[in-house]
């Protein structure tokens, strides 16, 4: 801190000596007047909700959800909007710039149409029980249309290619209609729901153009993802540039990162250069639980295992799965290890958070929660009992909707779209933190006080999700440096710390450190003998929900260099920048009943933004290849 | 080693508990047995329908992808009866009455089969257009505002931030040059130093609503502050505040019927509720006095 304390300083000095007129200054800080909507080459954060499921999702529709896509979007534009299970109005805080609807690929938009008069499956068998209005028949048409879903075993004439096109198109062109360029970004989307025995592999696919794809593909077609990839690459070659985002690997059961493929063989470099090339983000956390990393694969991390109550296998009747394999931070790793190995990362991934809400709205603000599951926890009653809801789990156990950031030169579909398969996002547990990330092998120590800090930090490296430049040749002792500056969301708790989160392989097995990097009140907050920085302390009152900004920082930043480089090891970096402690949606929630907390899941947590990584790869004359990759190859005696 | 329960016996036959729980019992059975608890006799007769038996075996089909077998198919009628059976006899011992789940299951299905059914008429141009006069701002795109401002972070400055924002307020005042002055003052900051033609929401994004509803009020062409936001202190020169005229009624008429329809569906709906609540007397027991207070309850809330 002194040493940015005298940078400060010296930039202060500097600059009263220099009056001049700065023409270049204006580009740090934005674009000139009139230029309104003009691209920032600096770019600009968007936050944005890229997982949202309304009533035209036949799960949703069966929790009881009557909000329509139109009505999601108006939400995330900052409209009110009634929540049609309990008649509510709700509104967000701070309006979204973007989203994506992700309805389910299958049966999507059935349940709503077979309600309507004169709909065109009005003569077949669930079509005619429905018309019945015999309530018994009705009830049991939906039910084995959740079955048969629930079962991969489509009813055939539920996905007749007329019907299903007629709603995708309706989906579209509801999905265009509220594309505001420059103001409001949608993009058309949906989600392959493909949940092999119990275990979640399910994907969101994005797509670029106004008109979309023809079809969708759904589990009905195929459960395994080499499949999905060659639809996606089908699409783009008809002109529907695409991406897939997989989320939920928390309850994937080792699927989600395998070291296998679909058909049990090992991976090949083909094999990794698809994933790569068509699944280019990773959902960090939604509200059925973040999928960073679990204490057991991360001892060392006393903040791994956040928002971690949610375990049961969807549909499985409370199997909880297996860890290995299962998270993110474990994913990216062995991702290097594949690409030491091979040649080529199939697990090469932004960072992006969800909301997977299944009620046409996104309530990512912990102190706005109103449930996500419809009927199932509508009401702070039904939402604090410890009733099983949705998947057997209580419903306190759901985490409240996480949110994306995506830094691009402007609000527009394309901008939007390439800035994610760039992967200069980061995702975070529902608040606006902002954060700039990037990494280069010469940034000076002062840079964060540069009026042209973020020029600079272009120009000399790579921003979140970039690959560093090749090691300056013949100085093979340098380490890369890394510049970071988070700023906290105005509406939420002040900052807590910045840490890196550093993987890489040695000889065949994966390692992994946190680094804490920077951290609020650093005059009482020392180093202990373990390397760990004290906590920040914990300001709320758990009874009446609230908390104050008497700790923690508004703004962390700093330069920070590897202490333990390697060049000859594969590398990935991302940052973790935590918030204070503030008050978790159940505690506002039993304020409200004016109750104690539940007791299974904390009282506080502490909101936190996780970025893409950046990776280093060493000149291939560096490279060794040990003789087995421990986890990666089955074992050899 | 022998155990003798004797003693115990003894003292459990004289315990008043048992005599309590077995008189209780008794009661209950008397009840059962007097109390009529099954169904009329005309209800006794089940007929399970051919179309209930093809509805059975298509749920079969649907699940396991092939037909019943014949055992199977005698398996499923048989559950099928008893499922219903269980259903009558629970109907008439009222199983069914004060059952939280049975109540707001049926309360929900109403409500949602009104919300299904109730749809707006097609509004006449002359509705829209007393709809959009009646409430004309709403429509009206943002005032936007040009503005630049200087930060102090109190983590850095701590106490004297304040004091610190007011020298430096002086300092800015004084000096012509906007973007050199400053150069001069205030701490380094992640967000854009000048701020060209932003709304209010979109001030808000950035910088909180409590700041961004202040720079709304300030007068152009002058340093203000200290203005506070959820990051800390700032100074704010407010540039330039367009006014944004009232739209052109064709260029909004789409998002104008959308919101009619919107408020009209939600008429509707009160409007059904609000006719079946005309049609109860509701009395609220008033807890404090113990007596009965007649209330008219204007709509469900």
């Amino acid at each position: 801190m002194i040493s940015r304390n005298i940078a400060v300083l010296s930039w202060i000095l500097f600059s009263c000596f220099s009056f001049a007129y700065d023409a270049s200054a204006q580009e740090n800080v934005g674009q000139p007047k009139g230029e309104r909507g003009k691209p920032n080459p600096l770019k600009n954060v968007y936050f944005g909700e890229q997982h949202m499921h309304t009533v035209n999702s036949p799960d949703a529709f069966a929790f009881g959800t009557r909000n329509t896509p139109d009505d999601a979007y108006r939400f995330c534009k900052g409209e009110p909007i009634k929540i049609h299970t309990t008649g509510e109005t709700v509104k967000k805080k701070t309006p979204y710039d973007w989203c994506a609807l992700t309805d389910h690929a299958e049966y999507m938009g059935v349940m709503p149409l077979l309600l309507k008069k004169d709909n065109p499956l009005a003569n077949t068998e669930i079509g005619k029980m429905i018309a019945s209005g015999d309530p018994k028949q009705g009830e049991a048409a939906f039910q084995q249309i959740i079955t048969s879903a629930a079962i991969n075993t489509p009813i055939s004439y539920m996905i007749d290619a007329k019907v299903m096109r007629s709603i995708w198109d309706e989906q579209k062109k509801i999905t265009n209609k509220h594309n505001e360029p420059g103001k409001f970004t949608t993009l058309i989307a949906f989600e392959w729901t493909s949940i092999p025995q119990y275990q979640n592999l399910h994907h969101n696919v994005f797509f670029r153009d106004d008109k979309g794809p023809d079809v969708q593909f759904s589990s009905f077609d195929s459960v395994k993802r080499e499949d999905l990839w060659t639809y996606q690459e089908v699409q783009r070659s008809l002109g529907h540039e695409n991406f897939s985002i997989p989320h939920n690997s928390n309850v994937s059961n080792g699927l989600m990162f395998p070291p296998r493929t679909s058909y049990g063989t090992q991976i090949t470099k083909e094999w990794a250069e698809r994933s790569a090339a068509n699944s280019v983000a990773v959902e960090m956390a939604q509200t059925k639980g973040a999928s960073e990393t679990n204490p057991s694969l991360s001892p060392n991390d006393e903040f791994a295992g956040f928002e971690d109550y949610y375990h049961n296998l969807l549909g499985s009747g409370g199997v909880v799965g297996k860890v290995d394999g299962s998270f993110v931070r474990q994913g990216l790793i062995t991702g290097i290890g594949f690409q030491e190995m091979l040649g080529a990362n199939p697990y090469k991934f932004g960072i992006v958070a969800g909301a997977d809400t299944h009620n046409g709205a996104s309530d990512n603000e912990e102190f706005n929660y109103f449930g996500v599951h419809g009927n199932t926890d509508k009401t702070p009653e039904v939402r604090l009992s410890s009733q099983g809801s949705v998947a057997g789990e209580p419903a306190r156990r759901f985490s409240s909707p996480a949110t994306t950031a995506v830094w691009a030169p402007k609000n527009t579909r394309e901008a939007i779209f390439d800035a994610i398969k760039a992967k200069e996002t980061y995702g975070t547990s529902g608040t606006f933190i902002r954060l700039r990330f990037f990494g280069g092998w010469d940034y000076p120590g002062d840079l964060l006080g540069d009026r042209e800090f973020v020029k600079k930090a272009y120009a000399g490296g790579v921003p979140m999700g970039g690959d560093l430049p090749p090691h300056p040749a013949k100085d093979f002792a340098k380490a890369p440096k890394f510049a970071v500056w988070a700023l906290k969301d105005p509406n939420s708790g002040n900052l807590d710390r910045i840490q890196i989160v550093k993987g890489w392989f040695d000889r065949g097995y994966a390692y992994e450190k946190v680094y804490d990097v920077v951290w609020a009140d650093a005059q009482n907050r020392k180093v202990d003998a373990y390397g760990k920085v004290a906590p920040v302390g914990n300001t709320v009152d758990i009874k009446q929900a609230t908390y104050t900004n008497n700790i923690g920082d508004s703004q962390l930043s700093a330069v920070w260099t590897d202490p333990d480089f390697d060049p000859t090891h594969h590398a990935v970096y991302y940052v973790r920048v935590l918030e204070i402690p503030t008050p978790r949606w159940t505690t506002y929630d039993a304020k409200k009943l004016g109750i104690d907390p539940p007791q299974d899941v904390a009282p506080t947590i502490q909101e936190r933004a996780w970025s893409s990584p950046i990776w280093y790869t060493p000149p291939a004359e560096l490279i060794k290849r040990p003789a087995h990759y421990y986890g990666l190859q089955p074992f050899l005696p | 080693m022998t155990f003798n329960l004797r003693p115990l016996a003894r003292g459990l036959l004289r315990e008043p508990l048992l005599h309590f729980i077995l008189l209780g019992a008794l009661i209950y059975l008397a009840y059962g047995l007097t109390k009529k608890t099954s169904v009329d006799p005309d209800q006794r007769t089940l007929t399970v329908t051919a179309s209930e038996i093809d509805w059975l075996e298509s749920s079969w089909r649907k699940r396991w992808n092939r037909s019943p077998t014949p055992e199977e198919r005698k398996g499923l009628v048989k559950a099928f009866v008893r499922e219903t059976i269980l259903y009558r006899e629970a109907l008439a011992m009222g199983l069914d009455k004060d059952d939280t789940i049975v109540r707001r299951r049926l309360a929900q299905k109403l409500e949602f089969l009104s919300q299904d059914l109730l749809q707006p008429s097609t509004p006449s141009e002359k509705e829209l257009r007393a709809f959009y006069d009646a409430q004309r701002d709403r429509f009206r795109a943002p005032d936007l505002l040009t503005m630049s401002h200087v930060f102090f972070d109190p983590d850095q400055r701590g106490d004297t931030t304040l004091k610190d924002a007011e020298a430096a307020k002086e300092i800015l005042s004084e000096h012509a040059d906007l973007s050199a002055s400053q150069k001069s003052v205030g701490d380094p900051f992640l967000l854009q130093k000048y701020y060209p033609e932003r709304s209010n929401a979109e001030l808000s994004k950035l910088f909180g609503s409590g700041f961004s509803d202040a720079v709304f009020k300030l007068e152009p062409g002058q340093w203000h502050g200290p203005v506070l936001s959820g990051y800390g202190v700032h100074l704010v020169f407010v540039h330039d505040r367009q006014n944004s005229p009232e739209p052109d009624f064709a260029a909004v008429k789409e998002k104008v019927r959308a919101m009619w329809e919107e408020e009209k569906r939600r008429e509707l709906n009160e409007a059904f509720i609000d006719g079946l609540l005309a049609r109860y007397k509701v009395v609220i027991e008033d807890k404090s006095a113990g007596k009965q207070a007649t209330s008219a309850l204007g709509r469900v809330k």
